[in-house]
């Protein structure tokens, strides 16, 4: 399982490293997260609430909040913001329908004081089924390089929560650019 | 049955395992049920316990003899020799919003706290199934730590306390069998 490798990278001062997934509702999050840490991803049901995943591993901790996309569930987001050091948004690469809503919750959340200096990873999920948008597709309708205007650390990676595809490369990445973040803060 | 007002700074100082419980279950004013819970190594990956809800008795009420609300686990040798492990519980929650909820879980050994972990939930959304996955490197005891476990069933023992903005909850006591299955 490559998630014990990537912990390792954590390790700055026993820092404690906090993950936020979010995306509408059927994105994938659940699924991205379940993979990833090695569980079986044939059942997965919609999260009404969240699922926490904690890691303590040689010295170093990584904390990982899957929230539930659900519209109810989406007004309580809010109260998961405080110490977030990084964004995985996740968008359904197939949805075409809901991408203007997606792009509205998430140009609304990069408004929030609170997640002002998280670093933010655009996950492109379910890139293996047919007619799933690129991440430049997608980057263009989420109007993403607003976001790069505004000097926030960000990146936008394809993924395949299916089959595994990008999700190493992806959480790899955001673990460094925070671990990048914090050591230019020291 | 009189309880004594427990904080977490009073729980982080034990140095053995309680001899009753600290909160009543009538304490548990937020209805947070906890229900299926799921152990596996992570090196091999292999599921080493899975309970689901369904399997649970839940059917506790303040009247019963406090010993048996102890939750006894004989999980065998093999399992002293793990290394990380991942530990998911599941709980649900009541009507009403939980505004800070706070986990302290404390094992112990013959007057020793041989692990300790802490988890700071936040806030709990209403009417909502919610899991939590630890997963850490179990703590490192030598040769002769571990037989002597294995030899004194159900010494290991462990307090686990939950708490609302400081207050206690819940409380639930466990027991450990590390003798060969």
């Amino acid at each position: 399982m490559g998630l014990l490798k990537i912990i390792k990278k954590t390790k700055a001062k026993e820092k404690e490293l906090r993950l936020l997934i979010l995306g509408l509702d059927n994105a994938g999050k659940t699924t991205i997260l379940k993979k990833f840490l090695g569980e079986d991803t044939s059942e997965i049901a919609p999260t009404l609430g969240f699922q926490i995943s904690t890691l303590e591993h040689e010295g170093c901790k990584l904390n990982v909040w899957d929230v539930g996309g659900q519209t109810t569930i989406r007004s309580y987001w809010r109260n998961y913001f405080e110490q977030t050091d990084a964004v995985v948004w996740v968008v359904d690469s197939g949805d075409k329908l809901r991408l203007e809503d997606c792009r509205n919750e998430l140009q609304k959340l990069l408004t929030q004081e609170k997640l002002a200096g998280a670093t933010l990873l655009v996950f492109c999920n379910k890139q293996d089924i047919a007619g799933a948008l690129k991440p430049g597709e997608i980057r263009e309708v989420l109007e993403l390089d607003k976001i790069a205007a505004e000097g926030r650390h960000w990146s936008i990676m394809a993924c395949s929560a299916w089959s595994g595809e990008g999700l190493l490369e992806g959480i790899d990445w955001v673990v460094n650019d925070v671990k990048s973040r914090i050591f230019m803060m020291e | 049955m009189e309880y004594l007002a427990a904080s977490p700074d009073h729980i982080r100082t034990l140095s053995a395992p309680t001899e009753r419980f600290l909160c009543a279950l009538k304490d548990n004013t937020f209805d947070i049920k906890f229900g299926a819970f799921r152990i596996r190594d992570m090196i091999s990956g292999y599921t080493l316990i899975d309970v689901r809800e369904g399997d649970l008795d839940t059917a506790i009420t303040e009247e019963m003899d406090p010993s048996t609300r102890l939750l006894k686990y004989h999980f065998g040798s093999q399992f002293l020799n793990l290394t990380t492990i991942g530990l998911q519980v599941e709980f649900k929650i009541g009507d009403l919003p939980v505004p800070n909820l706070m986990m302290i879980e404390r094992h112990y050994f013959r007057g020793k706290c041989i692990k300790s972990y802490e988890f700071k939930f936040g806030f709990c959304m209403p009417n909502t199934t919610n899991t939590l996955e630890m997963i850490y490197d179990l703590p490192q005891l030598s040769q002769e730590e571990k037989a002597a476990m294995i030899a004194a069933p159900w010494e290991t023992k462990s307090d686990t306390f939950f708490f609302v903005e400081n207050k206690l909850i819940i409380h639930n006591r466990a027991e450990y069998n590390y003798a060969d299955l």
